[in-house]
């Protein structure tokens, strides 16, 4: 069979005032657009679980397709807020006699909805299940839903090799890899791989190290991209995987809390293992808005240490790029001057501000749904994580979207964006870095 | 600092070097007037550790309101001969 793997990338702010604010403070966008630039690690995956005798073919779908090239079989791995775009392209495909099969976040929390569009659905992780789908969609007896596998990824599993070498000849900036899937954390926002795996799992360093040498004999340097929700959890795996990664001599980015900050010895192997920044999700600089925000309340009792992990960090070489949601059932006006003050008095380097956005399939949905809180029941369009969807606790509409809007205009405005810059023009440049066992 | 300046090489040559290390890329892999965000697919925190390491290296301090500018390395040149 021809199969074609389509991923839906590139996601558009809804919001008017937003999109032009956006045209003159590009800054605040651009975590969006590296995250929506990134290939599909998913699809990669389900390449390589493919059997050989099929011709596959990885298409990024960032614009409706003039031309719908020609496949047997489509898989579509979408998010959210494209999920009415893939269903566009599943139904073309479908009117055309074309089998489809969808995959992915949205596809994986709304599979009956996915159905409407799609001859099968796959729901969580495709290890255990793709191969079957291929059996099934060659004898033309495709099941409606393949419940996907939720733990072990790498445990019970030999973990998969992406094929990479799909995304030869095209122009990425970061090529992304896999070391752990989930997060201890349970925050009620989240709808990352947190949903597909109870349990959070890390990879093998020898896996990784595995993926890392094959990606070097693909790419020349690439800049790498963790695709993890948490990486530094575990500090003994982080060592290790840190002391493997400097043999690669690479530069890299990634998503992890703030206990990556609680040894030191760990935030100077990260950079001396080429990384150049960690998200880190800060949430809110006031600890009545993180109550309750994650099941264990861990971000309200780690909120005394935002500002050492931060400096901590950035004082080895590593920027921090501090993410706030902004919206949060305790949050009340002021919290828009909060953040811009905490930014300040931090000296984070990078901040990213995003709207409080209701997932389907997340507790947050289901509670704002149940309190009658949702604009719309169905607005997968405008989960951009800057459009508002649901009604504030303590402020209007109104007054969380000028707010975000003041916000951005305070954060990316071009003195305080050359200010952060000097700040780290200062701290790297005032770094000794010689190649030394850290611990 | 990742580079150390040797004597008898030309602050091109030293620049050039930063510019290598930084960017995990040979020092003839751009010329002059390249565009090196573009050319190298060179982020803005890779820029800014550029400008740290000339800064440290030269003893000179760029001026804040130029970091944009500094996309060549004539442009990086330019700063240091400025001193």
């Amino acid at each position: 069979m021809r199969i074609g793997l389509l991923a839906m990338s590139g996601v558009r702010v809804r919001s008017k005032e937003l999109v032009e604010l956006g045209v003159t403070l590009p800054g605040f966008v651009n975590r969006g657009k590296v995250i929506a630039s990134l290939p599909s690690l998913g699809l990669l995956t389900i390449a390589a679980l493919t059997p050989a005798e099929h011709e596959v073919t990885y298409i990024e779908v960032d614009q409706p397709l003039d031309i719908l090239p020609e496949f047997d079989l489509v898989g579509i791995s979408t998010f959210t807020a494209q999920a009415y775009e893939a269903y566009a392209l599943a139904d073309r495909y479908r009117a055309r006699g074309t089998k489809v099969v969808m995959g992915g976040t949205h596809a994986s929390l709304l599979p009956h909805e996915a159905l409407e569009h799609a001859d099968a659905v796959v729901s969580g992780g495709a290890e255990d299940v793709w191969p079957s789908v291929i059996e099934d969609a060659k004898a033309g007896t495709l099941k409606q839903i393949y419940r996907g596998t939720n733990r072990g990824f790498f445990t019970e599993r030999v973990p998969v090799m992406p094929r990479f070498e799909l995304l030869l000849g095209r122009p990425y900036n970061r090529i992304t890899i896999q070391t752990s899937r989930g997060c201890p954390l349970d925050c009620d926002f989240c709808a990352a791989s947190k949903i597909f795996t109870p349990r959070y799992e890390q990879k093998p360093v020898d896996a990784v190290r595995r993926e890392l040498e094959r990606v070097t004999t693909l790419f020349d340097r690439p800049f790498l991209e963790f695709a993890d929700d948490n990486t530094f959890v575990n500090r003994k795996w982080s060592e290790d995987f840190l002391r493997m990664l400097a043999t690669f001599n690479l530069r890299w980015f990634t998503e992890t809390d703030v206990r990556v900050a609680d040894h030191p010895g760990l935030a100077k192997l990260m950079y001396e293992a080429g990384c150049y920044q960690v998200l880190i999700g800060l949430e809110s600089p006031r600890s009545e808005s993180l109550d309750g925000i994650d099941r264990s309340n861990w971000k309200a009792k780690r909120r005394g240490d935002y500002l050492r992990a931060i400096d901590t960090l950035q004082s080895a070489g590593v920027s921090v790029n501090g993410c706030f949601i902004v919206g949060l059932d305790n949050d009340t006006p002021d919290i828009f001057e909060q953040v811009q003050d905490f930014v300040r008095e931090s000296g984070l380097i990078e901040v990213q501000v995003t709207v409080l956005t209701p997932f389907p399939g997340t507790r947050l949905y289901s509670r704002l749904k149940s309190e009658g809180r949702l604009l719309a029941d169905k607005f997968w369009d405008r989960c951009t994580l800057f459009d508002v969807n649901y009604t504030p606790k303590h402020m209007s509409v109104d007054e969380l979207e000028s707010g975000v809007r003041w916000l951005f205009r305070e954060l990316y405005a071009e003195d305080a964006v050359t200010r952060r810059k000097r700040h780290y023009v200062d701290l790297v440049k005032n770094i000794d870095r010689p190649l030394v066992e850290a611990l | 600092m990742t580079a150390t300046a040797t004597v008898g090489q030309s602050a091109e040559d030293i620049i050039r070097r930063i510019i290598a290390d930084i960017t995990l890329k040979p020092t003839t892999s751009f010329g002059l007037d390249d565009d090196l965000p573009r050319l190298l697919s060179l982020d803005s925190l890779s820029l800014l550790r550029i400008v740290a390491d000339i800064e440290a290296t030269f003893n000179v301090r760029v001026d804040d309101a130029r970091f944009h500018e500094l996309r060549t390395l004539r442009a990086m040149l330019g700063e240091v001969n400025r001193r």
